[in-house]
């Protein structure tokens, strides 16, 4: 069986002059949002995951490093 | 704080009208029946700004008001921002939820809902109004029923703080959580200031009681430390006004926050400038934000508007 990777629909993300935001929240208010300022590169993955891809081919495409430590943060997660 | 702006707020509160059917003595922004705005946006005009938001990457809206539900294109609304992916949050006093505005609203994704109880029965009508907090809880059953994401919001006051524990329970009890938020003198809140605003020892068993709660949200650079001045959690609870959100009143307006509605601290209008100029300006006031240690609104709310936030400061020196 395939294993997927996704980004959670509570996480948003965009690209910035100079990197990109992940903002990882549900419901009212933000102070008790998390957010990161990230690379261009995770911007580049989160638009190359989209709603759900295998993650040998996210992890071909950029790294397994990469995939590993965006499932940890839970930017991203199992399944789609 | 970083250097530079962002290229967009990351979450906004939009009041999108001063009318209520309700008249709480501590409204933040003085709305009540007939308190609506004669030129409030119009709903081709909110579109448009919602428009404006999702192509600027906001990513969360929090509707606010007066009563949000009051406004008969509200639905509309509130579907057009989720149509677009944009997380909306609506701050509701509960009073207007009937089946058919919950059938339509259970079906929005995402879309969560702040109900407000400001206490038990006898202090939240006191202050909201006779009736209101039967209605409330027969709301959260309802919202419970559907499985719609819903937060208990309280304004934390003299009257209601030690009954936190049981306002905690009661949201927990119909699957909705707890989010605290601080007494500010603005709008009504101006006039009930001495009468609502915490007294130093319930500051501080506020802050003692918080340390046990871990899962209860709060809003404000008031809650960003504990009751020993120590720095709680990770999160974004430092002031973000006019730097990762901004407030839009119901004619297009924009300022820091919903706190900090004064002239001097207006920005641009969205229908007139477009919610980005806007945006771009209030870079601009940021200094006069920054000024402020703790909650801007409540140091230029108290009796010196240049100095700091004498709540905080309560906290930090103990005394």
């Amino acid at each position: 069986m395939t294993d997927a990777v996704s980004k959670p629909g509570y996480i948003k993300f965009r690209r910035e002059p100079d990197g990109g935001l992940v903002y990882d929240h549900e419901n009212y208010g933000y102070e008790d949002a998390s957010m990161y300022a990230v690379s261009d590169t995770v911007i580049d993955v989160l638009e190359f995951v989209d709603d759900g891809r295998a993650r040998e081919e996210v992890e071909a495409e950029f790294s397994a490093p990469i995939v590993e430590s965006l499932v940890d943060k839970g930017v991203l997660t199992h399944g789609e | 704080m970083e250097s530079e702006p962002y290229s967009a707020p990351v979450t906004i509160t939009w009041e999108v009208t001063l009318g209520c059917n309700l008249h709480c003595d501590h409204c933040l922004s003085g709305s009540g029946p007939g308190k609506q705005r004669p030129n409030e946006l119009t709903t081709e005009e909110a579109k448009a700004f919602i428009a404006e938001l999702d192509e600027m990457d906001v990513f969360q809206v929090n509707i606010g008001g007066g009563e949000p539900f009051v406004r008969p294109d509200m639905l509309e609304l509130l579907e057009e921002l989720t149509a677009r992916n944009i997380s909306t949050c609506v701050s509701t006093n509960g009073t207007q939820l009937d089946e058919a505005t919950l059938d339509r609203v259970e079906a929005m994704d995402p879309l969560f809902l702040q109900v407000s109880m400001d206490g038990l029965r006898t202090e939240n009508d006191a202050i909201r109004g006779e009736g209101v907090y039967d209605q409330v809880v027969d709301a959260l059953e309802r919202l419970e029923d559907r499985d719609i994401g819903t937060t208990v919001n309280t304004v934390v006051t003299r009257g209601n703080v030690y009954d936190l524990p049981e306002i905690y329970d009661l949201a927990e009890a119909h699957g909705a959580g707890l989010r605290l938020n601080r007494f500010r003198p603005s709008g009504r809140g101006e006039d009930a200031w001495d009468e609502f605003r915490l007294e130093e020892e319930q500051i501080r068993y506020l802050h003692e009681w918080l340390e046990d709660k871990p899962d209860v949200r709060t809003g404000d650079s008031f809650f960003y430390l504990n009751a020993l001045g120590e720095v709680r959690n990770n999160t974004l609870k430092q002031c973000g006004a006019g730097s990762l959100t901004c407030l839009v009143d119901p004619v297009g307006d924009v300022f820091p926050c919903a706190f900090t509605q004064w002239d001097h601290l207006a920005s641009g209008n969205v229908r007139e400038d477009g919610f980005q100029v806007a945006w771009d300006e209030i870079a601009s006031l940021r200094s006069q934000i920054d000024d402020h240690e703790g909650c801007p609104a409540v140091a230029m709310g108290s009796s010196d508007p240049n100095g700091e936030d004498p709540q905080l400061r309560a906290i930090l020196s103990g005394d």
